[in-house]
């Protein structure tokens, strides 16, 4: 019951999606495929944005995080406002310098605003690396429901192959608008299963009314609803919410399948409309912390404590297994539709960042083969990081943020500051790095910014060095590099 | 009208855009000073309740300056295709 509905529903809706991605467009080249064509309404628009941000991130980790952790869960509730907040004033201007000028992806950005071909491709690469790292987010969560539905007799490794699997097919097929394809069928999906289990929540735990869950919470374990929450060992103090918070938000729009997703919109109008929208969407949150909650309160207890399989847990555990076929199958699109996203986006800035520089006489044909297959080789790497881990997928997703954070100050200075050049963008980016994974660099910043968001330091180094470095190569008064 | 005239012209219409600071205030800046267990809003914890107003409050903010921003851009006869923020 349980597997057939999990299939079915994933099934149906690749089958749904690979049927509109053909009657829409028959994609012959690289521009048709990855951005759609430029040209899709408010209304796509928001389901697919929707889908980018709506993800297994949110609904497994959020509500695992709920469980495990009590108030840090609240982070889900600033990434879309304050990620929405900044994108009304950053989204239009991607938009603008993608239409003028002609990009497909955002190390093309970079490489025309900073005229410097060898920093695209060092953006592309940096992007790629935050891509396969947020890639991980969707093959753990992936392997973690084939495994409850195929049994545990499936080995980690070969859930995780398997998920990969699934993902490329998926995105072969028609590229991006059948993600906006699925993107719908999961919102509804993801819509009926919220109201459903929040309906009933309650009476599983023995409470009167979802806000009586929160009472029974709050007093059988003080301290869940404020930070740092149930386990202050662990770190997850108010300092660390600003901050992760921050970070979140400066990064959303800096990851290149967001960033390329601005290129994708029809007008500056379809862009601001969907600034105002989409934050409202995110008070759901509210009920997948309610679940999070729910399944303290029930104690149920995961395989291997697993935080990430907190939620699927309680479903099976409460619930016929009908429902939790659908919350399987769902789950499953949850970590389709960006992942398939986000290979698409690693594939096309490999074809027309790193190889093309290096092979100009690549044809359009030649460069959509070398992009998908690419594809491949960063699923593999994203299965990799997936089989040694056993993080939460909110720890996962903060290493995404950091990784791309590095990327940020770049994206900014474009945009504020005309002196802003490649020299100053790279020597950032370096320390930036240095800051994020050196050992050293790590415990220093434990011992003078206590609680802080890694990604955040970095960033701030990142933008610092890179101020100083252009300051030094650039005159005053110059306007290198001005638009 | 000097080119500096007219840039600074252009900041004062847009100037409404400062208000997009708020959410960061609220969600972020405020977070410590309701960071507390004694006060529950309908059994939900205060900070809880914090950042989902802080929702709303974006969307109003959000909502408000591109109102404003559609009017003027309006009156000034200016189209989606053409650029409105002095971007290049």
């Amino acid at each position: 019951m349980t597997l057939v509905l999990t299939f079915g529903i994933v099934l149906a809706t690749m089958i749904g999606a690979m049927l509109y991605g053909h009657q829409k467009s028959k994609a012959k080249t690289v521009s048709e495929w990855a951005v759609g064509g430029r040209s899709f309404g408010t209304l796509i628009f928001w389901f697919l944005n929707a889908g980018e941000i709506y993800t297994t991130f949110a609904v497994l980790g959020i509500s695992g995080y709920a469980w495990a952790y009590g108030a840090p869960a609240y982070l889900a509730f600033t990434s879309v406002s304050l990620a929405a907040t900044l994108g009304y004033w950053l989204m239009p201007r991607i938009w603008q310098a993608g239409r003028q000028g002609g990009f497909i992806t955002q190390a093309d950005f970079f490489a025309a605003r900073y005229k410097a071909t060898w920093l695209g491709c060092l953006v592309g690469l940096a992007g790629i690396a935050a891509i396969v790292v947020y890639v991980q987010i969707q093959i753990t969560a992936l392997s973690l429901i084939l495994r409850l539905t195929l049994g545990t007799e499936v080995s980690v490794t070969a859930a995780a192959i398997i998920a990969a699997g699934i993902m490329l097919a998926f995105v072969y097929v028609a590229g991006l608008r059948s993600a906006a394809f699925a993107a719908g069928v999961k919102d509804v999906l993801m819509i009926v299963l919220v109201v459903g289990l929040s309906a009933t929540v309650a009476g599983k735990v023995g409470a009167s009314s979802i806000l009586d869950v929160f009472a029974r919470v709050q007093d059988q374990h003080p301290g869940i609803g404020v930070f740092p929450g149930l386990v202050p060992e662990a770190g997850l103090t108010v300092t660390w919410m600003m901050t992760a918070a921050l970070n979140v938000a400066l990064g959303t729009w800096i990851f290149p399948h967001m960033f390329q997703l601005c290129y994708a919109a029809g007008s500056r109008k379809a862009i601001r409309r969907n600034a105002v929208l989409q934050p409202i969407y995110s008070l759901s949150f509210f009920f997948i912390i309610l679940l999070g909650f729910g399944a303290l309160l029930a104690g149920v207890s995961p395989p291997g404590g697993d935080v990430n399989a907190a939620l699927l847990q309680f479903v099976s555990d409460a619930y016929p297994a009908w429902m939790i076929g659908l919350l399987a199958g769902t789950a499953c699109l949850l970590a389709l539709v960006p992942g398939s996203v986000l290979l698409l986006t690693a594939g096309s800035i490999f074809s027309r960042n790193v190889v093309m520089p290096l092979k100009p006489d690549l044809s359009d044909r030649a460069s959509l083969l070398v992009s998908r297959l690419s594809m491949v080789g960063f699923a593999a790497v994203a299965v990799w990081l997936t089989i040694g881990a056993t993080s939460s997928l909110v720890e996962i997703g903060l290493a995404a943020y950091a990784a791309i954070g590095m990327l940020a100050p770049g994206v900014f200075l474009a945009f504020l500051w005309p002196r802003a050049n490649a020299i100053g963008v790279a020597a950032g980016i370096g320390a930036g790095y240095a800051a994020l994974l050196l050992p050293s660099a790590q415990s220093l910043w434990a011992a003078l910014l206590p609680g802080w968001d890694k990604g955040l330091v970095a960033m701030g180094v990142n933008a610092l060095v890179a101020v100083i470095f252009v300051l030094l190569t650039t005159r005053g008064g110059g306007r290198e590099g001005a638009r | 009208m000097s080119q500096y005239a007219s840039f600074r012209a252009m900041h004062r219409r847009y100037v409404h855009r400062w208000l997009l600071v708020i959410p960061f205030i609220w969600q972020i800046g405020l977070t410590p000073l309701v960071n507390t267990a004694s006060v529950r809003v309908f059994s939900l914890p205060l900070p809880m309740v914090w950042q989902m107003a802080g929702i709303l409050v974006a969307t109003a903010v959000i909502g408000f300056v591109f109102w404003r921003d559609e009017r003027i851009e309006k009156e000034l006869g200016l189209t989606d295709d053409r650029d409105a923020e002095g971007l290049s």
